[in-house]
């Protein structure tokens, strides 16, 4: 047997695919970077009125619009998948150029140091610059899509490009090491000509529990003030027992007044509790029966 | 023309008025089932040479069928019709000698694969045309040919038969009864009765010492050489038979030992024994003499000769050389005493029987697919590729086969890696240099085997998107083989599956890899 495995040669590996696959896991990824509710959740916010838990449906509502948002800014990245590098070195691979939306000609670049991978997706409509339009870092965990990271999207330029009156920044910090751990920073985002408005996300989602929170500035009053309302919800549930959602609404309109509404529902979805501060909405239930029984809506 | 020819050159070896032909048949293989024989077709060469030398059959009348088939014999019988039937026209009176040493049963003979009835042949020599037919058939249970005529087993008196010449009908004379084994004997190198039988025409049978044998003679002699030599044998005691349906008014000659171009060898009754005469030139026994107080005259081709008594302690030896029409006298001072070893002509029979022990090669295209065991790595590294090549299986008597293969196999196919959203296609060659060996089940319709297999392998990918170096692996894959197919009479069909395991650890695995071919092959065996 020695000397067959001594007579054994050659060099048939696929260690260059597999380190494709190294370099493709280290790019932040469509099923880890967006917000994903239980079906429970979701039935929550199905309910009929005077059953329904507004507050989740809500929440369901605004991380529809950040997971379209995101899965916009990764669109980019993820026709890379589907193709394989267009080199390759010992360190590095380069995608593209390929066809982007709007007639984008798109390249991304990676690079590998100490595990660390540095990633940029430039590119330039028709004949233009190549200017940097998302970019990113990820550190490797026990495996390499099993880290952490971040990356930017300059959708100021990316609108540009596209001939659209659109603006802002996104940042986004991931952490894959456990579940998902989300941060998302949303700076002067103007979409179709609004007025830009600064959002933030924070989500998490493990096995056993699931937490959603988003905090905007918005101008509730309808007064045409320049005094604007921050709204932040957070949402917290347990995926197959039920979920606890809080609001609290301060300044514009609400003067020093701070306005605090608390929801809970039960594995079923229906609504179990229901309570606020200003007694503007039907008392229902008793929080001593929500599965998070404690109002926290502070974790951003 | 040939034909024409041939009646005009046998002419002049020929009486002005008889006319001889002949066809010579020997075949060692038979039937499925059948024990193949080591001596049928040296039997035959044999009868060939003492019916052209001594039997007045030209050789353009001659046709000789060894290892032949069924095809090939009605062939041969429909050729001589022809010139049978020109020297029957001509004024001659024709006579076609059919010689058979091979495997038989109760119902045909058995030419390899193929065979002949005993009706279908006595219908082709019937059709021959031929006044006079005479068949000598040397096969088991070939008095099944007299029986179905009628034939009786011929007593052992002397056949005193004075017709004359003008003679109509058929004679057969077989080597057994219709439910005995003919026997082959490696101490003589044939078969007891074509040994005989050609001792006797060759002179051994020439008891009136007139220097012409004729059936009667050469009949009555096969008859008492054979039932006597193989009294004592395990197989039993074999006892030719004859059937006489002719009607003539003369002797049958079948040889005359003073033709111009033998030479003669006296053994004079003053040196009385049993003396075997070897052919040294042609590596086998022609005559086997036993000399009393007459004098034996035995005709042979010029050449070297060995004129044997083999005596309780050693042999005693003669060594002749016999030029055309000489005669010579091997009488007591010729001899020399020799050991048993140093028996040229048991050597002889040994080699003889060395080469009939030789491997049978057959030959098979294979067309199949390579395939590996563990799904991963199919997915991953080899998918499944088709294959095609040659193998030569050489098979010995007892089962025993070894076998050299080449095998190439290509294909094309995706990559299944994880985590790779893209398809990796990838082209693989491969070719295989195998050598086995193994165990078959005995030939019969269905055969079986299998054995151990040792496959040198190479293999090749290639990535037809670019960006990736060809990639080759060269090993030593040892494993198994088993087969099971069908082999109707030279051709061979074959399921093959060969298992190996291939010693290469890819990627850092923990082992190798197992392969396995599954193959159609389609053989013909020589």
């Amino acid at each position: 047997m020695i000397f067959l495995l001594l007579a054994a040669c050659g060099d048939v590996s696929n260690a260059t695919f597999d380190d494709d696959a190294n370099f493709l896991a280290a790019l932040p990824d469509e099923g880890r970077q967006t917000v994903g509710f239980g079906d429970d959740t979701t039935d929550a916010a199905a309910r009929g009125l005077g059953e329904r838990a507004d507050l989740v449906e809500l929440s369901v509502a605004i991380a529809s619009q950040v997971n379209g948002f995101v899965l916009g800014t990764l669109g980019l990245v993820e026709r890379v998948r589907e193709l394989p590098p267009t080199e390759r070195g010992d360190d590095t691979r380069r995608w593209g150029p390929y066809d982007g939306d709007c007639g984008v000609s798109a390249s991304l670049l990676m690079s590998r140091e100490f595990g660390v991978y540095q990633w940029s997706v430039s590119g330039h409509p028709g004949e233009g610059e190549d200017a940097t339009v998302l970019y990113g870092t990820h550190f490797s965990g026990e495996t390499v899509a099993g880290g952490d990271g971040s990356f930017v999207w300059d959708h100021r330029r990316w609108a540009g490009w596209c001939g659209l009156d659109e603006s802002g920044l996104v940042t986004v910090d991931y952490d894959n090491r456990d579940g998902v751990d989300l941060l998302v920073l949303v700076e002067d985002l103007s979409l179709d000509g609004g007025e830009p408005t600064d959002w933030t996300y924070a989500y998490t989602r493990t096995d056993t529990l699931g937490d959603f929170q988003y905090r905007t500035v918005s101008d509730l009053a309808d007064d045409g003030s320049d005094e604007l309302a921050t709204i932040t919800v957070r949402d917290r549930w347990i995926p197959g027992t039920g979920g606890r959602s809080d609001a609290q609404v301060a300044g514009g309109g609400f003067g020093e007044t701070v306005w605090s509404w608390s929801q809970c529902w039960g594995r079923t979805g229906r609504l179990t509790f229901q309570s606020d501060s200003l007694a503007l909405t039907e008392a229902v239930g008793d929080d001593a029966d929500c599965v998070f029984e404690v109002a926290e809506v502070d974790r951003i | 023309m040939i034909g024409a020819l041939a009646i005009v050159l046998g002419a002049t070896f020929a009486h002005a008025d008889v006319q001889r032909f002949a066809v010579v048949v020997g075949n060692n293989e038979g039937a499925i089932g059948d024990a193949a024989l080591y001596f049928a077709e040296q039997d035959a060469r044999k009868m060939q040479g003492v019916l052209t030398e001594l039997g007045g059959v030209s050789l353009l009348n001659t046709r000789s069928l060894y290892g032949k088939g069924r095809a090939e014999l009605l062939r041969s019988m429909a050729e001589l019709q022809g010139p049978i039937a020109g020297s029957r026209q001509n004024g001659n009176q024709t006579v076609l000698y059919f010689f058979y040493s091979g495997h038989a049963d109760e119902t045909a003979l058995h030419l390899g694969r193929t065979s002949v009835t005993w009706a279908e042949l006595t219908a082709l020599l019937d059709k021959s045309g031929a006044d006079v037919r005479v068949a000598f058939v040397d096969a088991c249970q070939s008095g099944s040919m007299t029986r179905r005529k009628g034939g009786t087993r011929a007593p052992t008196f002397a056949f005193d038969l004075e017709e004359r010449l003008d003679a109509r009908g058929s004679v057969i004379v077989t080597s057994s009864g219709g439910d005995e084994a003919s026997q082959e004997s490696d101490e003589i190198g044939g078969s007891y009765f074509t040994h005989f039988l050609a001792s006797g025409l060759s002179g051994g049978a020439d008891d009136d010492g007139d220097s012409r044998v004729t059936l009667s003679e050469a009949y009555r002699y096969v008859y008492h050489e054979t039932v006597y030599r193989t009294s004592a044998t395990r197989s039993g005691t074999q006892h030719p038979t004859q059937d006489w349906d002719l009607n003539a008014n003369g002797e049958v000659v079948v040889t005359e030992l003073g033709r111009s171009g033998t030479g003669t060898l006296h053994l004079p009754g003053s040196n009385p024994g049993t003396f075997a005469v070897f052919d040294v030139d042609r590596r086998m026994f022609v005559s086997q003499v036993e000399v009393t107080v007459f004098d034996r005259r035995i005709a042979l081709r010029p050449g070297r000769y060995l004129v044997q008594e083999r005596l309780p302690t050693h042999l005693s030896v003669a060594e002749i050389q016999l030029a055309a029409r000489a005669v010579v006298t091997v009488d007591s001072t010729r001899f020399r005493d020799g050991e048993y070893e140093d028996d040229i002509a048991k050597g002889s029979i040994d080699k003889s029987i060395r080469d009939a022990k030789r491997p049978k090669l057959a030959l098979h295209l294979l067309v199949g697919g390579r395939s590996f065991s563990d799904p991963t790595i199919q997915a991953a590294y080899f998918p499944t590729t088709g294959a095609a090549g040659l193998e030569g299986r050489f098979g010995w008597r007892d089962g025993k086969y070894v076998s050299m293969d080449f095998l190439a196999g290509s294909g094309q196919g995706t990559l299944a890696i994880d985590g790779l959203g893209y398809p990796v296609d990838v082209d693989l060659d491969s070719a295989t240099f195998g050598v086995g060996a193994g165990w078959r089940t005995p030939e019969f319709i269905v055969q079986a085997g299998g054995g151990l297999h040792l496959q040198g392998f190479w293999l090749r990918r290639r990535f037809p998107d670019g960006g990736v170096e060809d990639q080759e692996l060269f090993s030593v894959a040892p494993g198994i083989v088993g087969w099971l197919g069908l082999h109707p009479g030279q051709f061979e069909i074959d399921v093959q599956l060969r298992v190996h395991y291939l010693p290469y650890v890819v990627d850092g695995r923990d082992n190798g890899m197992g392969f396995s071919e599954l193959l159609l092959g389609l053989g013909y065996r020589f």
